[in-house]
Formats: structure tokens, C-alpha cells, sequence
């Protein structure tokens, strides 16, 4: 009885997610009349305008280009930061390490939202609204804490002695940085780049609050334009979302298993 | 090759102390073997001799040169790990390489040391295998050789065998044995296994609380323990301990213990119990299970066997009616005896050890 009552809680959760999911296929293939009369349905007639427009009108690939850019810097930025952090986490001694730890988790339990005020204050002052590089600035330490949980967990369970080895070997702290502590990291490493991609390429919040230059807009910013105040082009709106999740379904379908080993991230304690 | 001297070493860690300001010389070349139970300190002094462990007092020399705070680098020791510490990313070949590249050794001198040291601990078809291809023996010998390549003035040993199974740990503890003696180094060796102790070291520190016990030679700490924590650590099946008194009457000095344990001192024990003012007094009998005889002429027990642990070669054998004294004895018999069977047991009188029970301190 359980093992079917089981069953049917993940067919309606299943239920749940695919349902809309088809609703976004079908409509990024609909006219918007189509949409209107039958916005359940099956597309009739089945067009692809939707897809062409987005390329020919609505500048998808300035869109596409900004946020492979924004993407992409945040990640290597974070990755740098984080894997040095982890690194000092795992090397200092006794509770120095764990209220270091503790003050970024710390930094992953405060919503965006707090911050967003003060946030826009120092960005303008710095003079970088409106530009990539404070974009990425601000997305970089937003997303740092997740990566330092991550990378800094797994680093905390490699092992003491094979640091010590290392040092007894010869290795400076930067040597073990980087030849010992960071290979081995690999996997976290990857783990966090996943994440923070994810996070990066889906973010609304921060380009709304600092990127209002058509030329430097990116994709979930972009789509916002298709809302309009009295008719919103659902058809186009989902085409986009389509094309923008593209990357992500591709990660997520080669690098299923970092996604996971991200979920139990900081579960084992070294 | 180097001497170690250590000079009223201590550590702490907060308000409690792990060593407590102890003496020791390592001779150049020499095989010490630190050994002791569990939190005695002696990995913290390894440790503090390798650098990983700050020295809260106290002077450390290797050679001639003072090292406190000399870091671990520096310092001219390599460590062997209990759990191998070996780089799990690198192969063979880089995971001893690692150290002489770093030390910026010329392509050709480090080829030639690899080879050699592969060929002493027989990985020379491994050189090119990970860490996780090897089994637990490869890898400590992996170990070593990262240690041997490096050919440092003092080799450290932090219980290197605790992760190997038991035929295997005796097949290394040869053969850790054999290298020192080949290679003529330096080795300070930690282990809490007495057989180690005692079959591995030119002389063995046994240590507890902090503080050095004894200092001597597998035989000396084995046949002459200064105290009762030394006699009662090293040697396997345990020196048994029997708590009596000194009894002195006309016919002689005897060690007496209840039940009906009566056994006569030799004259120059008598002698030294009389001198040093222990007639009449409490006193604990030290006896090691193999100084104990069936069918003696005298100084005779009477016991029951409770428990006969048939040895192969011998036989380990447990009494029930000697309330409170916990003995066993290590005996030959023709046939296998039974539990409840009667024994006339003997003990080697010139064998045995007196200890104060005040100061726990043996009577000689």
C-alpha cells in the first residue's frame, strides 16, 4: 500500500514539473493568437517564427554573448577565491578554521534582498553600474559563499598527514596550494563551477538592479522585456526561455554527478 | 646521518601539558624506538622533532644545529605516516620524485635515486601505478622510498605498521629493520606495540604521561624495568604483579601473599630488602610468565588451572584460586592440561623484580 501511495506522489510531483515544462514547448511553437484561443493545446499551426524573431529582432546573441561573459568571469573569479579560502580553512589550526567556515556559510543564509539597497549604493559609488565588470564583481561575492562551502568541505577531509608529508617534503604553502590541495580538489572544484554556473546564468535580480544598457543586458533580463504592461508574448517570452536554459539542461545532462556531490557537499566532516 | 638531542622538550596544549620537559640523545645511526600507550606523548614528540608541532619548551638540536624553529623543510628528516600520507594524484615514481623536485635536483640525479631506492624495496615494476593500484604493503614501502630518495639525516616513523595486516607488519618490521642497518641512518620509530619495540630498536624510550619512563636496550627495559609501569608494558603475555609482604624470620627473608604464597627471597634480594628497610613491609613481586615452573624443588604454589591457551609451542595457562592475583604462566607440558587440574607451580626466585608500592619504583 505505501510502496503505491509512494508511487503516486511522484507521479503528481513528476506531474508537476513536466506538465509546464510542456506547456513552455508547445507555446514557444504557437502563434500568439494560437496561444490565446488554445494556450493548452497542441501548436497549430506549428511555426518556428517565435525562434527566428528572437535572433532577428531581439538581439539574442548580444543577450546570449553578455551572460556567457558575465558567467563565465564570476566562475573563474570564484573558483580562484574560493579554492584559496578553502585552502586557509583546511590549514588553520583548531577553531580559527571553522569560525572562518562558519562566517562564509554565514554569507549563503542572507537573502540577496537584504543587501540589494546598501548593494546599489557602493556599486554606483564605485561607478560600475551599467557596466559587466561590476556585474560580475557583485555576482562573484554573492556566489563565493556556496563555492567556499563546497570547496572548503571537501578540502577539510583531505588528508592532514599527506599535507604534512608535503611539507616535510619541501613543498612551500603555495606549492601545496597548488600541487597537492587543488588537483585533488578537482571534483568539488567542478562541483562548485556547476553551481555557480546555474546560479550566474539564471539570475534575475542583480542585472536588474545594475544593467539597464540595452548592449549589455543578459538573457533573463532581456526576457523581462517581452512582459509588457497591457499584452505579454508568452510564445516569445518561452522561445527565449528555451534557448536560455539550453546550456544548463547540457550541463546538467553530462555533469549530472557533480550536481549531486554538491548536495551532500559538507555532509562528511573530515 | 645526525644525532637528535632533545633538552627538557616540552608541550602544551592550553593547560594541559603532553610532554613534560624530557632528556633524550639519539646517537648518530642509532635505532630508537619510542613506545607507549595511547596519549603518552610520544607522537607529539616525533611531531615536534619533525616541525609539525611547535615546541613549547625547551631545545631540539639535529646534528649540531638548533631547530626549534627551523621549519619542517629545512630540517633534513623524512617522515613515514601511519596512513601512508602518499599523494594520491601522482604515481610511483612522481610520488618520490615530489620532494627532489621541489629540492630542484639535476633530471639524472633524481632518476638515479628513484631506481636505486625502487630497486631496495622492490617496486621497480610499480614506478608508473597510482597509490589506490597498490596494496597496503606497496604502499608503505611507496613510502619509504619517498622517505629513502630524500636521503635525510633522520628518518622518523609514525607508527608505520598500525594500518598492515599481521603477517605483513611482521614481514615489514624485518624489513624496516634490515634498511636501517643497510642504509646506517638515523631512525626515531614510534609504535605502541611492544613487540615492535623490542624487535626494531637499538634502544627503546618507553613513555607515559608526558615523562620518559626508561631508556635502555630491548634487553635492559625487558629484564630490568626501573618501574612498574615499564615492567607491566613491555613484555607480552604481562609481567604478572603478586601485592604481599616482606616476612623476615630465623629461617629466612620470604616474599609472603595470600592465599599461602610463600616463596624465599635469594640471599642477595634478602640482603637489599633488609638494607633498604623493607622487612615487614607491603611490597609487590614482579614475576614474568616465563619465570614461572611446574614440580619446583621449593617456593612452591599450589594453583588451579582455569583457562589453558594452547600456544603451539607452549602453553599460556591462567589460575583460578589465587584470589585477587592475576597470574599467567607461560609452561611446557607433554599433554595438554585441563581446566581445575592441580599444579604445583615454582617460581625462578633469581628472576623475579620487587617494587615499592609507594613509589611504584623497582628495589634493587
Amino acid at each position: 500500500m505505501f510502496k503505491y501511495g509512494k508511487r503516486v506522489l511522484l507521479l503528481i510531483y513528476a506531474a508537476l514539473i513536466i506538465v509546464p515544462l510542456t506547456m513552455v514547448v508547445f507555446t514557444s511553437f504557437k502563434s500568439t493568437q494560437n496561444f490565446y484561443h488554445n494556450p493548452i493545446g497542441i501548436p497549430e499551426p506549428f511555426i518556428v517564427d517565435n525562434y527566428v524573431a528572437m535572433f532577428e529582432r531581439a538581439n539574442m546573441f548580444t543577450y546570449f554573448k553578455n551572460s556567457v561573459i558575465v558567467t563565465a568571469s564570476t566562475i573563474i573569479i570564484v573558483l580562484i577565491l574560493a579554492s584559496m579560502i578553502s585552502y586557509c580553512i583546511m590549514r588553520l589550526k583548531g577553531w580559527k578554521g571553522n569560525l572562518l567556515y562558519s562566517f562564509f556559510i554565514l554569507g549563503m543564509m542572507l537573502p540577496a534582498q537584504v543587501n540589494m539597497i546598501p548593494l546599489y549604493g557602493i556599486v554606483s559609488k564605485l561607478g560600475l553600474t551599467n557596466s559587466r565588470i561590476g556585474l560580475i564583481l557583485v555576482s562573484s561575492t554573492a556566489f563565493l559563499s556556496v563555492a567556499v562551502y563546497i570547496i572548503g568541505g571537501y578540502m577539510k577531509t583531505l588528508s592532514h598527514e599527506m599535507i604534512e608529508a608535503s611539507s616535510i617534503d619541501g613543498a612551500s604553502e603555495w606549492q601545496i596550494y597548488t600541487r597537492i590541495a587543488l588537483p585533488l580538489s578537482a571534483p568539488a572544484m567542478a562541483t562548485a563551477a556547476i553551481f555557480v554556473f546555474v546560479m550566474v546564468w539564471n539570475d534575475l535580480l542583480y542585472p536588474l538592479l545594475f544593467i539597464t544598457d540595452n548592449a549589455l543586458k543578459t538573457m533573463p533580463l532581456a526576457l523581462l522585456d517581452f512582459q509588457g504592461e497591457y499584452l505579454t508574448n508568452y510564445p516569445m517570452i518561452f522561445a527565449g526561455v528555451l534557448i536560455a536554459s539550453i546550456p544548463v539542461v547540457i550541463a546538467y545532462l553530462f555533469l549530472q554527478k557533480y550536481f549531486v556531490a554538491g548536495m551532500t557537499a559538507g555532509a562528511t566532516k573530515g | 646521518m645526525a644525532r637528535v638531542l632533545l633538552e627538557k622538550i616540552r608541550k602544551n596544549y592550553g593547560d594541559f601539558e603532553a610532554v613534560k620537559g624530557i632528556d633524550l640523545e639519539i646517537h648518530d645511526g642509532e635505532f630508537v624506538v619510542l613506545v607507549g600507550p595511547s596519549g603518552c606523548g610520544k607522537s607529539t614528540t616525533l611531531r615536534m622533532i619533525a616541525g609539525l608541532e611547535e615546541i613549547s619548551g625547551g631545545s631540539l638540536y639535529i646534528g649540531d644545529r638548533l631547530v626549534n624553529d627551523v621549519p619542517p623543510k629545512d630540517r633534513d628528516i623524512a617522515m613515514v605516516f601511519q596512513n601512508y600520507a602518499l599523494y594520491p594524484h601522482m604515481n610511483v615514481w612522481e610520488n618520490m620524485a615530489f620532494g627532489l623536485k621541489l629540492r630542484k635536483l639535476p633530471k639524472e640525479e633524481i632518476e638515479k635515486r628513484i631506481n636505486e631506492a625502487a630497486k631496495i624495496l622492490g617496486l621497480e615494476n610499480q614506478l608508473t601505478k597510482k597509490p589506490g593500484q597498490l596494496s597496503g604493503g606497496q604502499r608503505q614501502r611507496v613510502a619509504l622510498g619517498r622517505a629513502i630518495v630524500r636521503e635525510p639525516k633522520v628518518f622518523l616513523m609514525d607508527e608505520p605498521l598500525s594500518n598492515l595486516d599481521a603477517k605483513l607488519r611482521v614481514q615489514m618490521r624485518t624489513e624496516i629493520s634490515k634498511l636501517s642497518q643497510r642504509l646506517g641512518v638515523t631512525v626515531v620509530y614510534v609504535t605502541h606495540d611492544q613487540t615492535e619495540a623490542m624487535t626494531m630498536g637499538d634502544r627503546i624510550v618507553v613513555m607515559k604521561d608526558g615523562i620518559i619512563q626508561q631508556v635502555g636496550t630491548p634487553e635492559e627495559v625487558y629484564h630490568s624495568p626501573d618501574n612498574l609501569f615499564v615492567a607491566g608494558f613491555i613484555g607480552s603475555p604481562a609481567m604478572n604483579f603478586i601485592k604481599g609482604k616482606i616476612a623476615k624470620n630465623a629461617s629466612g627473608v620470604f616474599f609472603v601473599a595470600e592465599p599461602g604464597i610463600k616463596l624465599e627471597l635469594t640471599e642477595k634480594q634478602a640482603e637489599t630488602m633488609v638494607n633498604k628497610g623493607f622487612a615487614d613491609k607491603e611490597i609487590i613481586l614482579g614475576v614474568r610468565p616465563e619465570f614461572f615452573t611446574v614440580k619446583p624443588a621449593d617456593n612452591k604454589i599450589n594453583a588451579v588451572l582455569d583457562v589453558v591457551e594452547n600456544m603451539g609451542s607452549e602453553y599460556y595457562v591462567y589460575f583460578s584460586n589465587l584470589a585477587n592475583q592475576d597470574i599467567v604462566a607461560r609452561l611446557q607440558f607433554e599433554k595438554t592440561p585441563h581446566t581445575g587440574e592441580k599444579l604445583e607451580l615454582g617460581v625462578v626466585m633469581e628472576r623475579v623484580h620487587f617494587f615499592d608500592p609507594a613509589t611504584e619504583k623497582v628495589i634493587r
